[in-house]
């Protein structure tokens, strides 16, 4: 294990000027915060969320859930949902329109952990299909032979567990450890897809199935999803980031601290980071760069939240796209019932994934493309309260009390696909909601694009006919409809080469603003295929490189 | 293991018997929470004895008891009792309009009756106003229903899932750690995908090779 964790971090004063102060700990800001510390600069993060330690971390689904859980309360964190923007936002209410965690490590602490890389047709592919009416579909800057030694990067120092299969993207270097071992939902969905004339691989997975870099393998808790890991073994950026970012004595990790603002000068300049404490005393950090990596919410309303004089419509925001083409990635969800018990509550989510259906075919007459992995439910007590009835089953009574019996034998087959960029779908502020800081609460504007929904139909039918395949005695299909709900947040600062149409260049640096940067889901131009982790982590890595070499050349 | 007599004793015989006696008013609501006395339908936190009584039977019509125990065998009166008044202190507003409503309805469904609470009906009766108020007031029937199963799977230091009736029925084991096989159709599974026992350190080496 590193040394970290029996040292004091470095702490630096609100009086020195640290080389970047990044703003969110999680999939993004972990990396950061690790490359550019080891690179040698000065580095505080600030995370509104708490510093939790693993002996913290209980199988609880009740608190995540329905108690403060890793997302905080909504009541302190309020947000708001419409479908379109003539519409009034409703503010959520028990369960949250996004769902990410506010706590060091962020929501690589409660992911899934399905890692899977984009290809290279998901960086080119508006030139490939030609344009799309109603959206502001576009090619990335960057190229997957440009971003592919960063995702080795993130194979090997988050740790990935897998194994390469059939229409893989190349791959410089092999995974460093084998897949998990499959479940009972990963056969049949292995054998199902085979009878059905398609192909599977192992699910690759940010967990480790072998000690790695110091770290513990699973022990098949079963409890992955919306939970922190207490053995370390799922590769939060807690786990595989921070200690490495801490070990370097310059890199503070600032917790409970909550940006209110990043401060700009009268030459356009980044100078300050302005955060309440846990006390709500006020603070503000001067740094020579910031780094936002707060995720694909959070980063475009601290824009909207550092309007100036000179930014009148937020920060870095003279496009006119910031908070703009929110992609969620649309999910299809299929459920199935074997006769015999599957204890899909063991071990990881997926262990089997198929990817036949990762490419937009125009014959199908829409856009869209993606997979899907075999898995449980998320615990026992989400399917028992929220999953259940099944589609179309009675909500009470004694057919409910049999399908809550039938937990053992059922699995759930997730669909991950496309989302279009629109710019109507948007984060903004809601002036009517406020939070436990005093900022406006975040408002979604949400409408899947058709196409999304026709092909999340698609990938349903091939579930059923996979599942139908696997010998299945019960299939239920989650009716495809509009998301309301999500957990990937994508596209809301997207990158380009033209200042008109993007948020930050190639490198992340603000078209706008020369020493500011941002980089988590924001970034992303195009949804990819429904895992955006894996891509986040490999901009990060590729984005801190890039900061390293300006910030050594003198051109930050 | 230190009973709760041992440790009175021990802390009576350390701080006196005038701290103690300050305390008794307190041991005495400790005890009428116990679980036997919960189990007799007493001390309700949140609900008035009588939402307590309709929420337990509207329980008890969500998941019923059969040849296993169902929601009221769990206890999930006692989870939604306890989380309404204090992390889903939000939902107690509609819970409580809702069962106010649910007794409403009763009178108003079943005007001869001697009945004028949901708890008093027989359970044919009961199904009857669960149908009407599943399409007609269906907020308080999600919340209270997802109470209820609450109540019955989640982990029991919140007062329902006694004694994992509710894991119980599922068929989960609540040990958190498992080795495969898991189930019944990775049974036979061996190799590629199989973590071979007492595997080491091999993270110099690549597991799988690359393919350019």
């Amino acid at each position: 294990m590193s040394a970290a964790s029996s040292q004091d971090m470095v702490r630096y004063g609100t009086s020195d000027e640290v080389d970047f102060v990044i703003v969110g700990s999680g999939a993004a800001g972990g990396v950061l915060a690790k490359e550019l510390s080891t690179n040698g600069f000065s580095v505080v993060v600030l995370e509104q969320g708490p510093y939790l330690r693993p002996f913290q971390f209980r199988h609880d689904e009740v608190e995540t859930y329905f108690g403060d859980g890793l997302t905080g309360r909504l009541a302190d964190h309020p947000q708001s949902f419409r479908t379109t923007p003539d519409e009034g936002a409703t503010p959520s209410f028990f369960f949250p329109a996004l769902f990410y965690a506010k706590v060091v490590g962020g929501s690589s602490l409660h992911f899934a952990a399905n890692y899977w890389r984009l290809r290279p047709v998901d960086f080119q592919e508006r030139s490939i299909l030609g344009s799309i009416p109603g959206t502001t579909f576009a090619d990335w800057p960057i190229t997957y032979d440009e971003l592919e030694p960063y995702y080795t990067k993130v194979d090997w120092e988050i740790g990935i567990s897998g194994e390469p299969g059939p229409g893989d993207p190349p791959r410089s270097r092999g995974y460093p450890v084998p897949p998990m071992p499959i479940k009972s939902s990963g056969v049949l969905l292995r054998d199902g897809a085979a009878r059905a004339g398609y192909t599977s691989k192992p699910a690759p997975l940010a967990i480790l199935s072998r000690p790695h870099n110091g770290r513990a393998p699973c022990i098949h808790c079963g409890l992955c999803w919306g939970q922190p890991c207490e053995i370390g073994a799922k590769s939060s950026t807690l786990a595989s980031m921070i200690p490495v970012a801490e070990a370097t004595g310059r890199c503070e990790i600032r917790d409970r601290s909550t940006v209110t603002r990043v401060e700009t000068n009268a030459s356009g300049r980044v100078t300050r980071v302005v955060y309440l404490d846990a006390d709500g005393v006020e603070h503000a950090q001067p740094a020579k760069a910031v780094v936002l990596a707060a995720n694909g919410a959070e980063t475009p309303r601290l824009l909207f939240l550092s309007e100036s004089s000179r930014h009148p419509d937020g920060l870095a925001n003279s496009s006119g796209y910031v908070g703009k083409n929110l992609m969620f990635n649309y999910n299809p969800a299929t459920w199935a019932r074997f006769s015999e018990p599957l204890n899909e509550y063991k071990s990881v989510v997926a262990t089997r994934v198929v990817m036949d259906f990762y490419e937009t075919d125009p014959r199908r007459g829409f856009y869209g493309g993606g997979g899907m992995d075999a898995r449980a439910t998320i615990g026992p007590l989400f399917w028992a309260a929220l999953d259940n009835p099944m589609p179309g089953m009675p909500a009470w009574g004694p057919e409910l009390k049999e399908q809550l019996a039938a937990f053992r034998h059922t699995m759930l087959v997730s669909g991950h696909g496309t989302s279009l960029p629109r710019e109507q779908n948007s984060i903004s502020l809601d002036d009517d909601l406020v939070d436990a800081w005093g900022r406006p609460g975040i408002r979604v504007t949400y409408e899947d694009h058709p196409d999304d929904l026709a092909f999340g139909t698609f990938l349903q039918d091939r579930s059923v006919e996979i599942m139908e395949a696997a010998g299945a005695e019960r299939i239920w299909r989650v009716p495809v409809g509009p998301s309301t709900v999500a957990a990937h947040l994508l596209g809301t600062c997207r990158m380009g080469d033209d200042p008109d149409t993007s948020v930050v260049d190639r490198y992340h640096r603000a078209h706008d603003v020369p020493n500011l940067f941002i980089c988590d889901g924001s970034s992303m131009v195009t949804s990819g295929r429904g895992q955006p982790t894996m891509t986040i982590q490999a901009l990060a890595f590729r984005a801190a490189d890039h900061m390293t070499e300006f910030a050594r050349r003198g051109e930050i | 293991m230190t009973t709760r007599r041992d440790f009175l004793s021990t802390s009576g015989s350390l701080m006196g018997g005038a701290w103690l006696m300050r305390l008794s008013p307190f041991i005495a609501a400790l005890q009428a929470c116990s679980s036997e006395a919960m189990r007799d339908g007493l001390a309700f936190v949140t609900f008035t004895e009588r939402e307590g009584a309709d929420f337990d039977a509207f329980a008890a019509r969500i998941v019923p008891t059969d040849d296993t125990p169902g929601a009221r065998e769990a206890g999930s009166v006692y989870f939604a009792d306890q989380a309404l008044g204090s992390v889903l202190a939000d939902l107690l507003p509609i819970v409580r309009g809702g069962l106010a409503a649910m007794d409403e309805r009763v009178r108003e469904t079943f005007p001869d009756a001697d009945a004028d609470a949901f708890a008093d009906l027989p359970e044919a009766r009961q199904d009857e106003i669960i149908t009407a108020i599943e399409t007609e007031d269906p907020g308080f029937f999600f919340f209270a229903r997802t109470l209820v199963l609450i109540g019955l799977v989640g982990n029991p230091e919140y007062g329902g899932n006694r004694d994992g009736v509710g894991w119980a029925l599922l068929g989960f084991e609540d040990t958190y750690r498992y080795e495969p096989p898991f189930g019944y159709y990775d049974r036979n599974e061996r190799g590629e995908d199989r973590v071979a026992e007492g595997a080491g350190e091999r993270a110099a080496e690549p597991h799988h090779g690359a393919d350019r």
